[in-house]
């Protein structure tokens, strides 16, 4: 790969590793868009409790790839999650990041057709200037609680504010199961807390 | 996602399998078309087998509902306890449409 680190996709490949259990039962997860062009066991690091989880990828791989089912499975195999919050846990990543793709770095804000949505998600996913923004999830233990970042870092809205009149069913999911959930002023951080139960 | 259909006459059973999630759009499109062309009155949507739904595919369940209903058709949901049932239970679906513990 060549070019701007920052605008690279993930390589398919390489998520393979990324979401194989070898890979996930051995390490953290410290991945950057910087680091994109080295494989991925050199951004390995020694997993230490205090340590945050976090990840980020392009619009593109959030969208193809079933990251909230990864990004659990890590969080599992960490044992920051009980196994009775573990589907808890998927549907709110799931959610939030549909949101953060959908809204955020997709830009889509009218409610339309299914198909219609369909069809802009797919032409956008064709433009580079779309599928390359970064979604950043960042996770950790603060207590007795799990928190979740979900982060558009190339500043797009994840949709509360923006989008406040047209609240849709995902963040009414994400405010129903999370205990907290809110959004940062900036509008492009949605955090999500789940308590052990 | 996967699915089978059970034909009995104008009453029919779509048997899902694994994840019920946006990138089902197309074949689950493809379900309603199906359905609505066979005049089916009474189908139920059989999510045994589905171990996860989002709010794209609850989505999709109120387009499968409305379309029926235009041909005097009705849905029944078919859900064990589980991340399914939890969705459709918070997202008050079961006032929507007839649901039966499976």
């Amino acid at each position: 790969m060549s070019g701007d680190p920052a605008f690279q996709f993930l390589p398919f490949d390489s998520f393979q590793e990324l979401n194989s259990p070898d890979f996930l039962n051995r390490v953290g997860i410290c991945y950057h868009p910087a680091l994109i062009e080295k494989s991925l066991t050199e951004t390995l690091f020694e997993w230490d409790p205090s340590d945050e989880i976090s990840l980020s990828i392009t619009t593109k791989t959030a969208f193809d790839r079933n990251i909230a089912h990864c990004f659990k499975g890590l969080l599992v195999l960490k044992k920051l999650v009980t196994p009775a919050q573990e589907l808890d846990l998927e549907t709110l990543l799931h959610e939030g990041i549909a949101n953060a793709v959908l809204h955020g770095t997709l830009g889509i804000s009218e409610r339309v057709s299914l198909d219609a949505t369909t069809l802009e998600i797919h032409e956008k996913l064709q433009n580079p200037l779309y599928a390359q923004r970064l979604i950043t999830l960042r996770a950790g233990k603060m207590g007795s609680c799990v928190y979740v970042h979900i982060s558009t870092p190339d500043g797009q809205t994840v949709g509360a504010l923006k989008y406040k009149d047209y609240f849709g069913r995902g963040l009414k999911i994400i405010q129903q199961i999370a205990p907290l959930s809110s959004f940062n002023d900036a509008d492009n951080t949605l955090t999500i807390v789940l308590e052990d139960s | 996602m996967d699915y089978t259909i059970d034909r009995a006459g104008s009453a029919q059973t779509v048997c899902l399998r694994g994840r019920f999630t946006f990138s089902d759009h197309g074949n689950f499109k493809k379900i309603v078309d199906g359905l609505v062309a066979d005049r089916v009155t009474a189908c139920t949507l059989d999510f045994q087998d589905v171990d996860f739904i989002d709010s794209s595919g609850l989505g999709m369940l109120l387009i499968l509902r409305e379309s029926l209903e235009k041909i005097g058709g009705k849905v029944t949901l078919l859900v064990p306890p589980g991340q399914v049932e939890k969705m459709l239970r918070i997202s008050q679906f079961d006032q929507m449409f007839a649901i039966k513990a499976a």
